[in-house]
């Protein structure tokens, strides 16, 4: 026998006791494990929502002769004017960036406004197998081209230019077959027409020139990163990210961070009194039980001890059914109600967070009645006897 | 050497001196190892004051106590735990039996703060020498009175102390159960156990050789038991405190 059983003995015999500190806890911790949980969800969500966009970061050339506006940007490089260029050697360059394994797509464009039937419209030579890697909600109403003297149009585009699939058109002097037409994507998309790069570099005299590079960091977190890195390795060009996503995305998170840190603070402060009370009430009824371990020569560390491992014990279970509590509340929700779509995983973080705070909480709040029964005299408790 | 040297043991409470109430007057003794003794007196007589004072439990106001050489009081708080697990056992006027644990591991529990190294072996050893060997494993909820007080007094000699206190060890018993509580004392104490009891019944002390008698603080007899001291010696000690 060792002061650890007389503690779990004590827990055993008292199960209404220890009950109430373990459900004053785990209201607490599940409380907590939720509201984290949720959050994990939610900025999953967002990321996913924000991958979805496609590429977040443009890489264009520095020097600005003419200015053109592309998904909410301003893109130089589009006349001939520009005095830097970028070229396929800097997707190369790109490409070998420290952080080059948080890159899920690399995308040159060259951009040149066009005439087709007397109609103005942008056209983006892209390699088509990375655009649709990036933009995975692309559907098309026809098909994706299949060679170099195909093109995609937008919803936009194609309505403007009065085409449709199968239609032929022509661009300066070569013919192309709109292979198909893009849904509506709500994008700046919508508006372009879509050819092969090679293509549209040879039909423009552009050699291996590039107007720019979009490129597609893996998450959103990873931008920055990336970011930094390109401008390192591309002291030609600039290097700009969706900027408005990232900021979205931090001041959502923040918003909820703040919130869920005061509900859980005030919860746990909650939990930590029902422990507290509990405790110094437990302390209170075993007096003369405190007398006899003192009587019989338990120094004062040795009282504690078996007051903090009951204290332990229970947090221990406070936080393991807090945290099946709160994951379940929280894996529950999108079932009970569907229009709430979030991706509610199990995550061993959460997990030794919940445990790690639980055992905190527990064993803060139980270091007042610990000192407390370490500290009684053992006459006065022996008074009672 | 004497095993216990009590010098000048005044307890009070209060610092007023006008205010002040004495429980124990300039108490004097020694104790031999081996001794078995009663100390006796009506209520407020001192009896408890003294026997926490024994008890490494409660400082004297003034005085001091000697155990073994040991001056207890002038130890801290913790040496004082220590030398309460190694120098003495306690038999409470109720057995107070830690309910949650069975006989046995209530037998342990001094045990559990010591480097012996059989512990469970040594326990049993004590429940066989109280005669409780077979109920080892039952709780205190399923042992009679005086099965409860055996495996008290088992719990106070496991770690073979130097100095056995009880406190009315039989006061809460029948007769018989009582009478039997006290053969056991007599047996440990015919084993060479120092006990001291405190006790105001006299049917308690019959088994003592030396018997102190306390009134209002004062030992107004330190004989052995069954004399009767001539009127002169009462009042042992100068009664006075600061």
């Amino acid at each position: 026998m060792r002061l650890d059983t007389i503690a779990l003995k004590n827990l055993a015999r008292r199960k209404g006791k220890a009950a109430l500190v373990v459900v004053g806890l785990a209201v607490g911790i599940a409380t907590m494990v939720s509201i984290v949980t949720l959050m994990l969800a939610f900025e999953k969500s967002i990321d996913t929502q924000l991958d979805a966009f496609g590429f977040n970061i443009v890489v264009y050339p520095a020097s600005t002769s003419l200015s053109l506006n592309y998904g909410g940007m301003n893109i130089s490089g589009v006349d001939t004017f520009e005095v830097e260029t970028l070229t396929e050697a800097d997707i190369e360059k790109a490409r070998r960036i420290r952080s080059a394994n948080d890159i899920t797509a690399i995308s040159p464009k060259v951009l040149q406004a066009i005439e087709v039937k007397n109609r103005k419209a942008l056209l983006v030579g892209v390699d088509f197998d990375e655009e649709f890697q990036a933009k995975k909600w692309w559907k098309v109403m026809g098909h994706k081209p299949s060679s170099k003297d195909q093109v995609i149009l937008g919803s936009d585009a194609a309505r403007n230019l009065r085409l449709k699939a199968g239609d032929s058109m022509k661009i300066g002097s070569q013919s192309f077959k709109v292979a198909g037409i893009l849904h509506e994507t709500g994008s700046q998309d919508d508006g372009l027409v879509f050819s092969d790069i090679e293509r549209a570099q040879a039909l423009f005299d552009r050699g291996q020139d590039l107007s720019l590079i979009e490129i597609s960091a893996q998450r959103s977190e990873q931008i920055d990163n990336v970011v930094a890195e390109l401008e390192k390795a591309l002291p030609g060009a600039e290097v700009s990210s969706i900027k408005q996503a990232v900021k979205y995305r931090e001041e959502a998170m923040g918003s909820l961070a703040r919130f869920g840190l005061i509900v859980t603070a005030i919860i746990i402060m909650i939990s930590g009194f029902i422990v507290f009370v509990t405790m110094t009430s437990s302390v209170n009824e075993r007096k003369q039980e405190i007398g006899v371990f003192r009587a019989m020569g338990y120094r004062k560390s040795s009282v504690a001890r078996i007051i903090l491992t009951e204290a332990l014990a229970v947090s221990v279970v406070g936080g393991i059914v807090g945290y099946i509590a709160g994951f379940g509340a929280t894996y529950a929700l999108p079932q009970v109600v569907p229009s709430i779509e979030l991706p509610v995983e199990a995550s061993s973080s959460v997990f030794l967070l919940a445990l790690a705070i639980a055992v905190l909480v527990g064993l803060v709040s139980s270091l007042m009645p610990a000192r407390r029964a370490a500290n009684m005299d053992p006459a006065d408790a022996l008074k009672s006897l | 050497m004497s095993l216990v040297i009590a010098n000048g043991v005044c307890k009070y409470y209060g610092n007023d001196e006008k205010t002040r109430v004495h429980a124990l007057l300039r108490v004097e003794f020694t104790i031999e190892p081996g001794e078995y003794i009663a100390v006796m007196g009506p209520s407020g007589s001192g009896k408890s004051t003294l026997l926490a004072i024994l008890g490494a439990m409660t400082p004297p106001s003034e005085g001091s106590l000697l155990v073994d050489g040991i001056d207890v009081y002038a130890l801290s708080q913790e040496k004082r735990a220590d030398f309460r697990r190694e120098y003495l056992g306690f038999v409470f006027q109720q057995p107070q039996l830690i309910p949650y644990l069975t006989a046995l591991e209530n037998v342990m529990l001094p045990l559990v703060i010591s480097d012996v190294k059989d512990k469970k072996g040594l326990a049993a050893q004590m429940l066989e020498k109280v005669g409780l060997g077979d109920k080892a494993k039952r709780l205190p909820s399923e042992l009679s009175g005086g099965e409860q007080s055996r495996v008290a007094i088992a719990r106070a000699i496991v770690n073979d102390p130097p100095m056995l206190l009880a406190d009315e060890p039989v006061g809460s018993l029948d007769s018989k159960t009582g009478s039997e509580i006290l053969d056991l004392f007599q047996a440990l104490h015919a084993d060479g156990q120092t006990i001291i009891m405190v006790t105001h019944n006299p049917e308690s002390i019959r088994d003592t050789g030396r018997l102190i008698q306390l009134k209002d603080g004062v030992i107004v007899s330190d004989a052995a038991t069954g004399e009767v001291l001539p009127a002169e010696s009462h009042a042992i000690g100068n009664g006075a405190c600061r």
